[in-house]
């Protein structure tokens, strides 16, 4: 039976390493960059070395960063004075997208998960808290997943954040916008009606 | 009321593509082993609870070189009312159905309810089932891990936010596991852990109690009603009465009844209006520590209840006859299916795989009657064992592979 050139399949192996990139997705990507023009590969190869070569975590707050700072922490309109911790660069994006923040921001790296290895140690927990002390900022607000994962990670910061004399807060929880009451389970209902608001 | 249900069928099993539009009452698919009787159950059980009942995984149920395959049930509300004659042929009203639809390919499980994608709470249990097999006496026999996954099914198919909430716990279960592998690891990590686990436990010790106290009202009844002497005598003892007492006195030889055995202690108390409330304590991990350490395994929590079936003051289990401990199954399941019916105002779709073989004829016919005529059941066997009658308006389909025919309609 035919198979492709080791070449190809070596080109599969590395489409499939990537996240949500399965069997069939690899092979489409693969197909598509030897039957398209040269330059697209080439470009694609470009984009991916040279943004490998520039973008470094931010020293400050782990967000991508091409300069010395990221462009968040290199902008001194910024408030400084309120942080927003987030397990991944990602979110980031997903807060300043959504608008309504105008803080700093704090990027962990992960969520702490036995599971998965994840301690305190590999989480950059100890530079935020080196940064909370150098800097003194008025409130952290912990922008984290409401599931085990991030639940246990921000019961985690909580008290050693506190410790330092900082106002902690988190994004309320409940119950998500066009879902009905019949499918929150009593620990999301929980939240909803402690995060409840005036009206 | 119970649906009737329009079901179809690709690549499922043996099963290349079959449709099959079931009114509500009572279907008996007959055939040969290996036609594809029981796929049809499974395909209706995987629908609504996700998973088979055959198998944990989902691949084998692709048929035979295929790497997809798709169930899709369209549930119609006023199933019974369609049934009794239509102007659609007698089988549908002209309602809007709830679509439900669940792909499998290449490993991954994608899902459609309405032709929208929904949260999973939304679409687990959104068609209720009650499965009748075989195995079931192993819930009564069997280790507590049946009779939990059988309670927590029960109570997820009643109230579609315990399977959020039951997921919530075991995710919690899994990293203190982890975290106790990890020789203690950090121990304010633990911390953090031990109380998340502690209050999602504390809510699903709570709701299995109260689920427990409406159990043991209606499994002595339904018991006694196949014929089960000792629970014939219980019931006599306290007629009318809403099922078995909660405490279970040793010398009481004609006790019946299911008592829940928590992990965490539960406290009853009267809530506004008289209802039963109960309040799970905080447990004692202190009392554990050590040998938490040494097995590296959470010891305290809900996933080390377990339930005692007791019938004539004995543990059905260990002491009950085989003939009393299927008895017993099938009336867990009986059970089951009028808690889904109080609590969604619809009865399950009952299906039934080949139950009737092991039963003698009074205790068939017992369970018979004890079925409801407005439900949608389905029934398995090789062959008539004398249950489709004449002018009972059951439908007696043929099945083979990759066609179901309707051969009577009585």
């Amino acid at each position: 039976m035919a198979e492709y050139p080791p070449a190809f399949q070596e080109l599969i192996r590395a489409f499939r390493r990537l996240p949500a990139v399965g069997p069939r997705s690899a092979e489409r990507l693969a197909l598509h960059l030897l039957s398209a023009e040269p330059a697209q590969s080439q470009r694609l190869a470009e984009a991916i070395s040279r943004a490998r070569e520039v973008i470094h975590p931010c020293p400050r707050c782990g967000f991508f960063a091409e300069g010395e700072l990221c462009a968040i922490c290199a902008d001194s309109s910024r408030d400084t004075k309120v942080w927003c911790v987030v397990a991944q660069s990602s979110d980031v994006i997903s807060m300043e997208k959504a608008g309504g923040f105008s803080g700093l921001y704090h990027v962990l790296g992960g969520r702490l998960s036995p599971l998965e290895k994840i301690g305190p140690e590999q989480l950059a927990i100890a530079s935020l808290l080196r940064r909370i002390e150098e800097s003194a900022p008025a409130e952290i607000i912990l922008a984290l997943s409401a599931d085990v994962e991030g639940e246990t990670t921000s019961l985690y910061l909580a008290p050693l954040i506190k410790k330092h004399g900082v106002k902690v807060s988190r994004l309320a929880t409940g119950i998500p916008a066009g879902s009905g009451l019949e499918f929150a389970d009593r620990v999301t209902l929980g939240y909803a009606l402690t995060g409840r608001r005036e009206v | 009321m119970t649906p009737a249900l329009r079901l179809r069928l690709h690549q499922f099993r043996c099963h290349a593509e079959l449709e099959l539009h079931l009114p509500t009452g009572r279907h008996f698919f007959f055939g040969h082993n290996g036609n594809g009787k029981t796929t049809v159950l499974e395909a209706l059980y995987y629908v609504s609870r996700l998973r088979s009942f055959r198998t944990a995984l989902p691949r084998e149920l692709a048929a035979h070189g295929s790497q997809v395959f798709r169930v899709e049930a369209d549930v119609y509300g006023r199933g019974a009312a369609a049934a009794a004659g239509s102007d659609n042929d007698g089988f549908y009203d002209a309602d809007d159905p709830d679509k439900l639809c669940v792909t499998w390919e290449n490993g991954a499980r994608s899902l459609l309810l309405n032709d929208q994608p929904p949260r999973l709470a939304e679409f687990w249990g959104r068609l209720p089932t009650v499965l009748f097999e075989d195995g079931d006496r192993a819930i009564v026999t069997g280790p507590g891990a049946g009779r939990r996954a059988w309670v927590d099914g029960l109570a997820a198919q009643r109230d579609p936010s315990y399977v959020a909430l039951a997921q919530r716990y075991a995710r919690a279960l899994k990293q203190r596991n982890a975290w106790l592998k990890s020789h203690g690891g950090d121990r304010a990590v633990g911390d953090v852990l031990t109380a998340q686990l502690t209050g999602l436990g504390r809510a699903v010790t709570e709701r299995r109690a109260a689920l427990s106290r409406e159990l043991n009202a209606l499994w002595p009844s339904a018991l006694a009603k196949m014929g089960v002497p000792s629970a014939m005598a219980m019931a006599a003892r306290t007629p009318g009465a809403a099922g078995a007492g909660e405490e279970w006195d040793a010398a009481d030889t004609e006790f019946c009844g299911i008592l829940y055995e928590p992990s965490f202690c539960v406290d009853r108390t009267a809530a506004a209006g008289g209802e039963a409330c109960f309040v799970a304590r905080e447990p004692d991990w202190n009392s554990v520590a050590g040998a938490e350490h040494r097995q590296q395994v959470t010891l305290l929590g809900p996933h080390r209840d377990d339930w005692k079936l007791v019938l004539g003051g004995k543990a059905l289990a260990k002491f009950g006859s085989e003939g009393q401990q299927r008895a017993g199954a099938l009336a867990l399941r009986l059970a089951e299916a009028e808690l889904i019916r109080r609590k969604r105002d619809t009865w399950p779709v009952f299906l039934m795989d080949d139950v009737t073989p092991q039963l003698d004829d009074a205790r068939r016919a017992a369970l018979e009657a004890q079925l409801p005529a407005e439900a949608l059941i389905l029934i398995t066997s090789p062959e008539d064992r004398g249950w489709a009658r004449p002018g009972s308006g059951d439908c007696v389909w043929q099945v083979s592979p990759g066609r179901a025919e309707l051969a009577r309609w009585n």
